[in-house]
């Protein structure tokens, strides 16, 4: 039967001693994926907004990682890297000196944003490069008049205008390390190798799914909930800040 | 000329390197497991790769695993994603249709209301919804039982293609999207239908759908990829085999990928099977794409 608990689950929770690091590890793969993946659409789009022949091309094969599923991505690096059978294994052999990651936590944490930032790159560039794209002619031409440097020019003249699109993406990205990570981390590390690479979200499944704890569950998810709703805040206020100017 | 080459040649090598990955895995699906087992897939044959596709549809490879053949495997996934996205649309056109055309009281609370649930993904929630799934009717019992009845309804839907597609249909993007679409249509269009007596069903049905088809084909190509790429809720929601979507059988495959078991011809050729209806979508739909993609933004 259900009884009321008041924050009992709550204080169960916080009193677990790993809850510091699920949370850490929330942020960490958040930062991780939004930074690299934010970066790498940066940089592509820049290079695609500069050529003109063969740009749809270029935006075919950039845009295809979209289609790709979080756990497909996983499945695919799972695949290539496999302990022992893997072809890619050579590769990370050199860095890591014996490759098995499912049971050390720094690799499985770097299969994980592996996996993570291929697709996500692909949604930065196509937003960035529609963004550029969508930016006066005229601009382009005094840059091209005032012989502006291809740093200078983006820099000073094409991310400030690109400004709103650039809250969305962090918007979009915060949300996608949050939630779709659960995918990556379930596929790959399931958590382990001894909780380390568990986040917020997959220790709300543990807990409501594997230890069949659902009051606890919930309780997590709602913590989740609250990070959520400060972000979009923040990306509303950040929105309606860039825009005023204009 | 030199940065002209340079750029192309930075591009040329980083598409490849995106599309690199997917080259092994036709590999891996082309060769024995035995072969792969011993880290040799030079081996790999187009006969090799057509018998594994082969088998998987119309064999015994999906038994070994006791799943159904791969098709019906693909066909749950189809049905989850068409129903999803037809009536996601369907609510979505006309939640905003009532929002913009009509002056209701609560007009603006209710405007209100759907955006604080898009505020609040089905991932937020997974736990509570799963809870309300395995008993639809739990607050009736509820209900009754505070008034003093003692009753006990009970309606499952977990592992049924209802509990799979109900929770994800509420969208608040798709009410936002339109919303913005019918706000821009023309008001002269509207007051002509006014005159010349057109019914609010007839309007809608007859005017605002077939003009809007842009927006309503953009918002459906976007969520199609969307909803066919949807892991969590499948894989928690589906345990029998009969209804298995790909989640399920993804997180089969590569658990015994992790550990070196075998399967791993069958799990590429399976994940690329996955990924040819979303590929296919967003290169036939690519302007219809990006352009739902960037309506979205708004």
């Amino acid at each position: 039967m259900k009884i009321f608990v008041g924050l009992e689950n709550y204080h169960n929770i916080f009193s677990n001693k790993l809850f510091p690091s699920f949370l850490f590890n929330s942020f960490l793969f958040v930062s991780f994926i939004t930074l690299i993946s934010f970066c790498g659409g940066l940089f592509l789009a820049c290079l695609v907004d500069n050529v003109k022949k063969m740009r749809t091309v270029y935006t075919t094969l950039l845009l295809w990682p979209f289609a790709l599923s979080p756990a497909l991505s996983s499945l695919i690096w799972v695949l290539l890297a496999a302990p022992s059978i893997g072809i890619l294994n050579p590769i990370f052999e050199l860095f890591f000196s014996p490759w098995k990651y499912p049971s050390y936590a720094n690799q499985s944490i770097l299969m994980i944003i592996l996996a993570a930032t291929w697709k996500q790159i692909s949604v930065n560039f196509i937003f960035i490069l529609s963004a550029f794209s969508s930016t006066d002619t005229s601009i382009r031409e005094a840059a091209e008049m005032d012989s502006a440097g291809f740093l200078s020019f983006y820099r000073s003249i094409m991310l400030p205008l690109a400004l709103p699109t650039l809250a969305f993406l962090f918007f979009i990205n915060t949300l996608y390390g949050f939630f779709e990570s659960f995918t990556y981390i379930h596929l790959i590390s399931q958590g382990g190798p001894a909780d380390q690479t568990t986040s917020l979200m997959y220790y709300a499944y543990q807990l409501g799914f594997q230890s069949f704890s659902i009051g606890e569950g919930t309780a997590v998810s709602l913590i989740l909930m609250c990070f959520v709703v400060t972000i979009i805040l923040i990306q509303h206020k950040l929105i309606y800040f860039l825009r005023r100017d204009r | 000329m030199l940065k002209k080459l340079l750029t192309h040649s930075t591009i040329s090598a980083i598409c490849l390197l995106f599309f690199l990955p997917i080259v092994a895995i036709v590999l891996i699906a082309a060769s024995l497991d035995s072969d792969i087992l011993a880290n040799d897939i030079s081996k790999a044959s187009f006969s090799q790769f057509f018998t594994t596709f082969y088998e998987m549809f119309f064999g015994d490879y999906m038994q070994r695993l006791s799943y159904p053949p791969a098709w019906v495997i693909l066909y749950n996934t189809l049905v989850m994603t068409v129903s999803i996205c037809l009536f996601k649309t369907l609510f979505s056109l006309l939640s905003a249709y009532a929002l913009v055309f009509f002056r209701f009281k609560g007009n603006i609370i209710a405007f209100i209301l759907i955006l604080i649930a898009g505020a609040l993904p089905l991932e937020t929630r997974f736990v509570s919804t799963y809870l309300v799934c395995a008993n639809v009717l739990a607050p009736l019992n509820w209900l009754f039982n505070s008034l003093g009845f003692t009753t006990s309804f009970e309606w499952n839907i977990l592992d049924s293609y209802s509990g799979l597609i109900i929770p994800l249909i509420p969208s608040a993007a798709g009410t936002y999207l339109f919303r913005q679409t019918f706000l821009n249509f023309p008001n002269d269009l509207v007051e002509a239908s006014h005159i010349d007596c057109c019914k609010p069903i007839r309007f809608f049905t007859h005017i605002l759908v077939p003009l809007s088809r842009s927006s309503i084909a953009a918002f459906n190509i976007v969520m199609f990829v969307w909803v066919w790429n949807q892991f969590l809720w499948p894989f928690l929601v589906i345990s029998s085999k009969p209804y298995a979507t790909v989640a399920t059988l993804f997180s089969e495959l590569t658990q015994s990928a992790n550990f070196n078991l075998s399967y791993f011809s069958l799990s590429a050729m399976f994940g690329l099977l996955t990924l040819v209806p979303p590929t296919v979508i967003i290169i036939l739909f690519q302007r219809e794409f990006i352009k739902g993609l960037i309506q979205g933004e708004k």
